[in-house]
């Protein structure tokens, strides 16, 4: 079969499956008829793009990337497309999300067309995000990705949820102007929008003030969607207001679009070592600050969504040292592997976080960490298949605090002993600990000892057994296989027979993590100084405007210029 | 040169607006004015390369740069997108709390939940 004809076919099948749905959705007075479509269309559009992607992934994995044109064969006008294995892993881990969060809507029955339909246009442009080599088509398919946020945030019937979803989109459009203005300046330096011709015209030019704050307004404003420091105000009431499948999409897989999407945006330029340290700064950070924040936090949804900035500081603190050192070297690429490989199995641990949170909150009526008492009490009294809630939480718990032989363990320690001997080691080890933290308070939840009129307040929830069963089997496969994983992913992605040395279980990586757990376990327990627990409130109650995001991003395009252009005249 | 200038105005002033202004509809439509001036930017900017209507055949004459004309015909459409689905949340906001003032929109915001 012939690969061109068959490699869009995965990303255009959630594409028609969304206008069938909207068929559903005209013939909603025919209740039968319009559950037949909905259920038909849905399925269909998942299966079709999950059979498919297989299929690409299984060529890619032969042959290597493949580039495909759109609109014309004359390659200077037509839309670029290339199929490249890292992206074709990323959108089958989307698939997956996607497709347990809708089983879990579907199961709670919340506005179901509505949302499988704005769902399978989501999957249509996280596709296009992760393909494209075409800077507008970048810029459309990020547009695409950004509304429908939006409107699967608005959907809660919360009001804060639509001052967070207009929150996000203000924001996130002040960003995007941004990379308008940039693509506007390649445009004009270049006469191109394909990244091949970029690159080939941009090679061995002189740096000039055009071309770095061309590159700046984009990448911040592709930064901004992947909630890094300082760009990150806007994630945690959007994502903690939203449905709980919804959060566990854009916390489990869109966070980390963008950043696949950069990565061959960055290598168009000389300077992409450069642009590369500054990043794998502000991920250490962003995984400190926000570590902190979710620590101090009492709403359950809000603590969750802290971490996933802070994991994703992880991600992008690998993701920019393998940058800077260039993905031609080996510690390059076992950086990127790395950073690939905590996406995937943040995207798996944070989505089950969300889901069964999601199911703990709405079974207890209690969103508060520190009120919700007797959880597992409550669950196994609402229903006894919420065994399955409790089970996914701490496989997932166990995971994103790196406890040994749960997936996390793998993918932490791969980035963490990246930057031995380095600054940075050290917060990442700080951030563990206080993630140790973080999840012993929020698991306090199963074992605090509550009044019994607690149980009075239980709502009868359905469960989403396909949901969980899916997420704890894809949990303990990783986990198990984590080995062939990372070196699976590690010769495929780059076609490279690498020698690596994986030994997780060295002494010295051991002890790490039993000082991260005591250490964990006793700021766990200093939450009951008053001096601490008074220090955290304050730290709760701080609140960022609409205004300060706005500026942020002007101040990050500006500073990150500023950066590259004085680095760039030291350089010479 | 006149005419950047002006574009550059004109995007400050958007960007003020959006940063500054207590109102959400004023911002929302801040957000389309500085939308704007970078359309404008870019049609100006292909209309500087020739002065003829884009593949209208007529002899000798330099077209604009028909490229950058279809780019920002799907930039407007994105903003077009983009304003009707704040101004469909902002409606949902006044119905709740009777007021575009965004502090106002948080602080209420932050009672109720």
């Amino acid at each position: 079969m012939n690969l061109e004809s068959i490699a869009f076919i995965f990303l255009m099948a959630p594409l028609l499956a969304s206008g069938f749905l909207l068929l559903a959705k005209t013939v909603h007075h025919h209740e039968r008829l319009s559950f037949v479509i909905y259920y038909l269309s849905t399925i269909s559009g998942f299966l079709i793009s999950l059979f498919f992607t297989i299929l690409v992934l299984t060529k890619v994995n032969q042959r290597g990337p493949v580039s495909f044109y759109i609109g014309a064969h004359h390659s200077e006008v037509a839309i670029s497309y290339t199929f490249s294995l890292d992206g074709l892993i990323i959108f089958f881990v989307a698939l997956f999300i996607s497709f347990t969060s809708w089983a879990y809507n579907d199961r709670k029955k919340t506005k179901q067309i509505e949302f499988s339909i704005i769902l399978m246009i989501q999957l249509f442009s996280i596709g296009a995000t992760l393909f494209t080599r075409d800077l507008f088509n970048l810029f459309v398919a990020l547009e695409i990705m950004g509304i429908t946020s939006y409107v699967l945030i608005a959907f809660s019937s919360k009001v804060r949820s639509s001052v967070a979803s207009l929150y996000y989109l203000l924001s996130s459009s002040a960003a995007m102007i941004f990379f308008l203005l940039g693509t506007y300046l390649i445009y004009r330096l270049t006469g191109s929008l394909n990244y091949h011709q970029i690159r080939e015209t941009l090679k061995g030019t002189a740096m000039s003030p055009a071309t770095v704050f061309a590159a700046s307004s984009i990448i911040v404003a592709i930064l901004m969607r992947s909630a890094l420091f300082p760009l990150h105000f806007w994630l945690p009431n959007a994502h903690a207001m939203a449905m709980h499948p919804v959060s566990a999409i854009l916390s489990g897989i869109l966070i980390k679009i963008p950043l696949i999407a950069l990565t061959p945006f960055v290598q168009l330029f000389d300077f992409s070592q450069s642009i590369g340290t500054v990043i794998k700064i502000l991920g250490a950070l962003s995984a400190f600050f926000a570590v902190i924040f979710a620590f101090c936090q009492s709403d359950i949804k809000k603590l969750l969504a802290y971490h996933s900035i802070s994991q994703m500081g992880y991600i992008t603190a690998a993701w920019g040292y393998a940058m800077e050192l260039s993905l031609a070297t080996e510690a390059g690429r076992i950086l990127y592997t790395a950073s690939i490989l905590h996406i995937i199995f943040h995207a798996l641990f944070k989505s089950t976080l969300f889901l069964s949170c999601g199911t703990i909150i709405d079974v207890t009526a209690q969103r508060n960490v520190y009120k919700n008492r007797n959880a597992a009490r409550i669950l196994i009294s609402a229903d006894r298949k919420h065994l399955l809630t409790i089970i996914a939480f701490f496989l997932s718990a166990l995971s994103i605090t790196a406890i040994p032989f749960f997936n996390g363990y793998y993918s932490k320690n791969l980035i963490t002993s990246s930057f031995h001997h380095q600054w940075i080691y050290t917060i990442l080890f700080i951030t563990g600990v206080f993630t140790t933290a973080s999840f012993l308070k929020l698991s306090a939840i199963f074992f605090r000892p509550g009044p019994v009129e607690n149980t009075q307040t239980i709502r009868k929830e359905k469960v989403p057994v396909l949901s969980y069963v899916l997420l704890i089997a894809a949990l303990t496969v990783t986990a198990v296989y984590h080995s062939p994983i990372i070196t699976g992913l590690l010769s495929s992605v780059f076609s490279s027979q690498s020698d690596i040395h994986l030994e997780f279980y060295e002494s010295e990586i051991w002890m790490k993590s039993v000082t991260t757990i005591i250490i964990g376990t006793i700021l766990y327990i200093s939450i009951r100084s008053r001096t601490i627990s008074h220090l955290m409130h304050l730290t709760e109650t701080v609140e960022v405007n609409l205004q300060s995001m706005l500026i942020s991003v002007i101040l990050s395009v500006t500073g990150l210029g500023i950066y590259l252009l004085v680095r760039g005249v030291i350089l010479i | 040169m006149i005419r950047y200038i002006l574009l550059g105005i004109l995007f400050i002033i958007g960007m003020y607006a959006l940063i500054f202004h207590r109102s959400v509809i004023k911002k929302v439509i801040a957000l389309g004015i500085v939308n704007t001036s970078v359309v404008l930017l870019f049609i100006i900017s292909g209309s500087s390369i020739g002065d003829a209507p884009a593949f209208t055949g007529e002899q000798g004459a330099r077209m604009v740069d028909p490229m950058v004309q279809a780019l920002m015909l799907t930039a407007i459409v994105i903003g077009v997108c983009i304003t009707s689905f704040s101004l469909a949340l902002i409606v949902h906001l006044w119905g709740r709390f009777e007021t575009f003032d965004i502090d106002t929109i948080e602080k209420r915001g932050d009672d109720e939940s």
